[in-house]
């Protein structure tokens, strides 16, 4: 590996050091932050910010929310309605446990996020060193391809299942809002193409081997 | 593996040790040691040249071919005997 290569993989690896660091502390602040809360919560009634993705209208997948209006002119208004918007509510809870649920998905998916850039440093440290072409490299990359496969289903589902059960304590009045469900195409197709490259990683293993055991 | 390398035979033949013939042939002794312990997958023409010329040997004195299954075979016929 020449020296511009070597010296780019370092910075890599600093800018990697950098974010598990300030994400570690942000994810220790978050969890004392909800952990604390009840505390300060309890026996007052300080209320507490919470946020929630939702989608305006009804129906999960595609929602939609009739609007009515008028017009005048050459083409009359049939029928007007939103389609697919989403939004976020934001509100004020004196309950902890609503307050708590609507950070858990943040909590789950900034530890999935930091556990991927904890992989990809270990990664980086092998392409330093020189040799990147070991199985437990093919496993790493297998293992961020299948948490980003995982992720891409699972986070949207959790968020449906929290504003699901945020907009069941919550009544809006004047606007009809759904839990939103929405899969993350480009995670998962992300997560595919990495489990792909992992099988090329892996041939490329038994090249470096091959290339190695020849004298 | 059914091919082994018998460079270590040939080492005593030729009353040689391991780290001269690594100087002479410019092999590491980390390659050679792959290669006399049979761990290599494969050997290129110019290496075998280089030990053929230092050694003063024909590859065949170098390289072995046994089959695993008549070897086995052989085995049992001599204990059935």
């Amino acid at each position: 590996m020449n020296a511009q290569k070597r010296i780019s993989a370092r910075v890599v690896k600093i800018w990697l050091d950098v974010s598990l660091v300030l994400g570690g502390i942000f994810w220790c602040l978050l969890l004392l932050w909800l952990l604390l809360s009840p505390l300060v919560m309890s026996g007052s009634s300080t209320s507490a910010d919470g946020v929630v993705q939702v989608a305006i209208g009804s129906g999960s997948l595609r929602p939609v929310l009739s609007l009515s209006g008028t017009g005048s002119g050459s083409a009359r208004i049939d029928s007007l309605r939103v389609v697919d918007g989403r939004g976020e509510l934001r509100f004020k809870t004196t309950t902890w446990w609503l307050h708590f649920v609507g950070a858990v998905t943040m909590l789950v998916g900034t530890f999935a996020v930091l556990f991927v850039i904890y992989i990809l440093r270990k990664i980086v440290v092998t392409v330093t060193a020189g040799r990147p072409f070991t199985v437990a490299n093919v496993r790493r990359i297998r293992l961020i391809g299948f948490l980003l496969l995982v992720g891409g289903v699972v986070i949207p589902l959790a968020e449906y299942l929290v504003a699901r059960i945020i907009l069941g304590q919550i009544i809006s009045e004047g606007i009809t809002l759904s839990p939103p469900f929405d899969l993350n195409g480009g995670v998962i197709l992300g997560g595919l193409l990495i489990l792909v490259l992992a099988t090329v990683f892996e041939y490329g293993v038994r090249l470096e081997s091959d290339q190695s055991l020849t004298i | 593996m059914p091919i082994s390398v018998n460079l270590d035979l040939v080492l005593v033949k030729r009353k040689m040790s391991l780290t001269e013939l690594s100087e002479r042939v410019g092999l590491t002794l980390a390659n050679l040691s792959i290669l006399k312990t049979n761990k290599a997958k494969a050997i290129r023409f110019s290496t075998l040249d280089a030990l053929c010329r230092e050694l003063q040997c024909q590859p065949g004195d170098l390289l072995e071919y046994s089959d695993d299954r008549e070897r086995e075979a052989q085995q049992d016929r001599t204990a059935e005997g």
